[in-house]
C-alpha cells in the first residue's frame, strides 16, 4: 500500500455534482427505454411477418446488433455523423446509439412475448372480426406484456449500466462527471468507488422499484 | 477542410493494425474469461453452499459486479493497482478487469449448473460412501458441465463484445485501433464498418454454435 | 448388526419418528410395511445418515452413527441403499455406475474394479448392456444397476427403498428376484415395500409401521394372518 491514506472527503464535497450526473444518465436511460420499445416493437412484427424479406431484414438488424460491441456502435453513429458533416448534439448522438443497440435486443424480448400467447388466441380474435391492428392492441399487447415484463426490467437494469459508455462521447452522465472529479481532486480511486456505488444503489433500488411494480400490476394470477 | 496530413484512404499498414488489434482483442478474452472461470468456480460453489457465511459474501461479489458499469470496474482496477504498489502494464489492467467481470457472471453459471443436479444425486453418491469432494468432481460437475456450455458461449461472446471497453484506457484492442485509424484518416463510418464486421465474424458463429449445442443438449435430455 | 434405540426425527415441526427402537441380526431380512407417510423411508434413510436424527442412538456393526464425518462415511460405505427412483449416475455407463464407488472411495485398482463389476452385473443378468447409459435401459434394468452398484461396495447390510414402486408391474419380477438370490446368499437386508408376496417367502420378520412408530412386528405368519393390532389389521384390509 506504500502508506496510502484513503480520502473520501474531497469527493464525497461533491457529491451533489455526481448526482446531477446521475439525473443525466437516468434521463438518457428512461428516454432509450420508451424508444428502444417502440422499435423493438416494430422490429418484432417484421421479425413475425410473412413477408420475407422484412422478417430477414428484422432478422440481420438483430444478428448484427447483437455480435458487435455497443461502444463500437457508438462511435461508428458518432464519428460517423460528423464525417458527412452532420451536427448533431452529443447527447443526441448518445441516444440514438443506445436506441439503436437496445432495439434489437427488445425486437427478441416483445417477439418472445408475442409468441409465448397460443395461437387459439389469434384464432379466437380474428373470428370474433377484429383486424390485425385490433387484435394486437385487444388481445396480443395485454398478455404479452406481463411476459414481457421481467426481461424488459433487466434490460432496463441492462441500458442504465452500458449508458455509462455515452461518456466516451461527452455525454454528461454519472461516469463523465466521475471522470471530470477524478481528475479535479486526484483522488481517481475513491471518486471511482463512490461512482461505482451510486451506480449500485441506483440499480438496485430501481430493480426493486419493478419488482414490486411488477407485483401490483400482474396481481391476478396468470 | 480536411488537414492536408490526413490519409485519405485506408492502406496495406493499416490492414497489419487491424490484425494486431484483433489477435489482442482475442487473447485480452480468452485470458479473461480462463482466468474468470478459475475464480468463478469457487465463487459458484461457495454461492451454492449450504453454509450462510459462504454463501452470502459470494452473493455480494456477484451482485456488486453485476450491478456496475464495466466501465468504472476498468477504471477501479486501473486506479487500484498502482494503489497496491502493483505497476502493471494495460495489458494486464484488461485482463484483470474482464476476469473480475467474467467471474462473477460465471459463478451464476456455475452455481446454476450445480443445482440443475438433483438431489437425489447427492443421496445415491452420498449413499455410496463418497464426501463433498468426491461427489463435486465425480458426479456432479460432469452433470453441471453440459448445463453450463451454452451459458459459457454466450459469456465469451458478451466478453469479446465488452472488451471494447478496454480500448479506453488505450490499450491497442480492436476498438482502439479503430479510434486510431479514425483520428489519422477521418474515414469513420469505413474504420468502424470493418471494426464491427470483425466483431461480428467473431461473435456470430460463437452465437450459432450456443444455439446449436442448447438445442442438442435439449433433444439428448 | 443393526441397533436403533429410542430415535426421534423432526422434519420442522413434524414429527415423523417418534422413539423407534430395532434390531436386525446379522443375515436377517427385514420387511418393513405401512401407509404412505408413516416415516418407514424415513427409517431407512436415517440408517445411513442421509437424514440426521435429532435424538436417539443408531449403531451399525459396532460403530455408532453420530455427527462425526467419519464414521458416517466410513458407514455408509458399508451400508448400501437402494432407491425408488433409481439414481443412477446419467453421465456414466452402467458398468462405470457400477465402478464409480470402489475407485474413489475405496481407492482399489482399475482392472480388478473393472473385473468385479462385470461380474457384479453378469450375477443381476445384465453382462450384455454393461456399456449402456442408464437412458437406454428399461426401469428395472436400471433398478438392477443400481442394486449392483451398491453391491459392488461389498456392504454388510443393505437397505431397499420401495424399489419396484416405480417400476411397469412386468418389470418388478426382475428386481425381486435379484434380492430374493441376495436374501438366499444370507445378506441383511432392511426391505421397504409393498409386495407382500415378496414378504411372505423371505422376511424373516415383518414389521408395521403407522405415523412414526413401530406398530407391530413378528414373521410373516404372524403378522399377515393372525396381526393383533387394530390398525395393522385396518392397513392389511385394505390391501390384501
Amino acid at each position: 500500500m506504500q502508506g496510502y491514506v484513503f480520502q473520501f472527503r474531497p469527493v464525497l464535497r461533491e457529491l451533489p455534482l455526481l448526482l446531477e450526473g446521475a439525473l443525466t444518465t437516468l434521463h438518457i436511460s428512461v428516454l432509450t427505454l420508451l424508444c428502444s420499445l417502440i422499435v423493438g416493437t416494430a422490429g418484432a412484427l417484421c421479425r413475425l411477418s410473412r413477408f420475407r424479406w422484412l422478417s430477414g431484414a428484422a432478422r440481420w438488424y438483430v444478428e448484427f446488433i447483437r455480435n458487435t460491441p455497443l461502444l463500437v456502435q457508438l462511435f461508428f453513429i458518432y464519428f460517423g455523423f460528423s464525417q458527412i458533416a452532420i451536427e448533431v448534439p452529443n447527447y443526441m448522438a448518445g441516444l440514438i446509439g443506445l436506441v439503436v443497440n437496445n432495439g434489437a435486443y427488445l425486437t427478441e424480448i416483445v417477439r418472445a412475448g408475442i409468441e409465448a400467447i397460443h395461437t387459439g388466441q389469434f384464432e379466437a380474435g380474428y373470428s370474433l372480426g377484429l383486424s390485425f391492428p385490433q387484435l394486437m392492441r385487444y388481445v396480443v399487447f395485454p398478455q404479452a406484456f406481463r411476459v414481457i415484463y421481467p426481461p424488459l426490467c433487466n434490460q432496463f437494469i441492462g441500458i442504465i449500466l452500458w449508458s455509462s459508455l455515452v461518456s466516451t462521447i461527452a455525454v454528461e452522465d454519472l461516469a463523465l462527471r466521475g471522470k471530470e472529479l477524478a481528475s479535479t481532486t486526484f483522488r481517481s480511486f475513491e471518486t471511482y468507488a463512490v461512482v461505482t456505488l451510486v451506480y449500485v444503489v441506483m440499480t438496485l433500488s430501481i430493480s426493486g422499484i419493478l419488482k414490486l411494480l411488477g407485483r401490483r400490476l400482474f396481481r391476478r394470477p396468470a | 477542410m480536411v488537414p492536408a496530413y490526413v490519409q485519405d484512404r485506408l492502406n496495406l499498414y493499416d490492414a497489419v493494425l487491424f490484425l494486431q488489434g484483433l489477435g489482442n482483442t482475442v487473447a485480452l478474452c480468452l485470458l479473461g474469461l480462463g482466468l474468470g472461470t478459475l475464480i468463478a468456480l469457487f465463487v459458484g460453489l461457495a454461492r451454492a453452499s449450504h453454509f450462510r457465511w459462504l454463501s452470502w459474501p459470494a452473493a455480494l461479489y456477484i451482485e456488486v459486479i453485476r450491478d456496475s458499469p464495466l466501465l468504472m470496474q476498468l477504471y477501479l482496477v486501473f486506479f487500484a493497482l498502482p494503489l497496491l504498489g502493483l505497476d502493471v502494464p494495460i495489458f494486464l489492467a484488461g485482463v484483470a478487469t474482464l476476469m473480475i467481470n467474467a467471474s462473477a457472471f460465471m459463478a451464476e453459471i456455475v452455481r446454476a449448473g450445480i443445482q440443475s443436479v438433483g438431489k437425489d444425486q447427492w443421496d445415491a453418491a452420498r449413499g455410496l460412501g463418497m464426501g463433498y469432494p468426491q461427489v463435486m468432481r465425480w458426479v456432479v460437475m460432469p452433470q453441471a458441465v453440459r448445463v453450463m456450455i451454452p451459458p459459457g458461449v454466450g459469456l465469451l461472446i458478451g466478453l469479446i463484445k465488452d472488451s471494447s471497453v478496454i480500448s479506453v484506457i488505450s490499450y491497442l484492442e480492436l476498438t482502439r485501433v479503430g479510434q486510431i485509424l479514425t483520428e489519422k484518416t477521418f474515414l469513420s463510418f469505413q474504420v468502424f464498418g470493418i471494426v464491427a464486421g470483425l466483431y461480428f465474424l467473431m461473435c456470430y458463429p460463437l452465437s450459432r454454435l450456443a444455439l446449436h449445442v442448447e438445442r442438442r443438449l435439449k433433444v439428448g435430455g | 448388526m443393526v441397533k436403533v434405540r429410542n430415535i426421534h426425527k423432526y422434519f420442522g415441526h413434524l414429527h415423523v419418528l417418534k422413539d423407534v427402537s430395532l434390531d436386525v441380526a446379522k443375515g436377517e431380512v427385514v420387511v418393513i410395511i405401512g401407509p404412505s407417510g408413516s416415516g418407514k423411508s424415513t427409517l431407512l434413510r436415517c440408517l445411513n445418515y442421509l437424514e440426521p436424527v435429532q435424538s436417539g442412538e443408531i449403531w451399525i456393526d459396532g460403530i455408532r452413527l453420530d455427527h462425526h464425518k467419519t464414521n458416517i462415511r466410513a458407514v455408509r460405505a458399508e451400508v448400501g441403499i437402494v432407491f425408488q427412483s433409481f439414481n443412477l449416475f446419467p453421465h456414466l455407463t452402467a458398468l462405470r455406475n457400477v465402478m464409480l464407488a470402489p475407485l474413489v472411495v475405496r481407492k482399489r485398482p482399475e482392472a480388478e474394479v473393472r473385473q468385479e463389476a462385470v461380474a457384479i452385473l453378469t450375477k443381476v443378468g445384465l453382462q450384455d448392456k454393461v456399456d449402456a447409459y442408464p437412458a437406454q435401459l428399461s426401469g428395472g434394468q436400471q433398478q438392477r444397476v443400481a442394486i449392483a452398484r451398491a453391491l459392488a461396495m461389498h456392504p454388510k447390510l443393505m437397505l431397499f427403498d420401495e424399489v419396484t414402486s416405480a417400476l411397469d408391474p412386468e418389470l418388478v419380477r426382475e428386481v425381486l428376484d435379484v434380492m430374493k438370490q441376495l436374501a438366499r446368499d444370507g445378506m441383511t437386508m432392511i426391505v421397504v415395500t409393498h409386495e407382500m408376496g415378496f414378504a411372505r417367502e423371505v422376511a424373516d420378520r415383518v414389521i408395521f409401521m403407522d405415523e412414526g412408530r413401530i406398530v407391530e412386528e413378528g414373521t410373516a405368519a404372524e403378522l399377515f394372518d393372525r396381526p393383533k393390532n387394530q390398525r395393522t389389521q385396518e392397513f392389511l384390509g385394505k390391501i390384501l
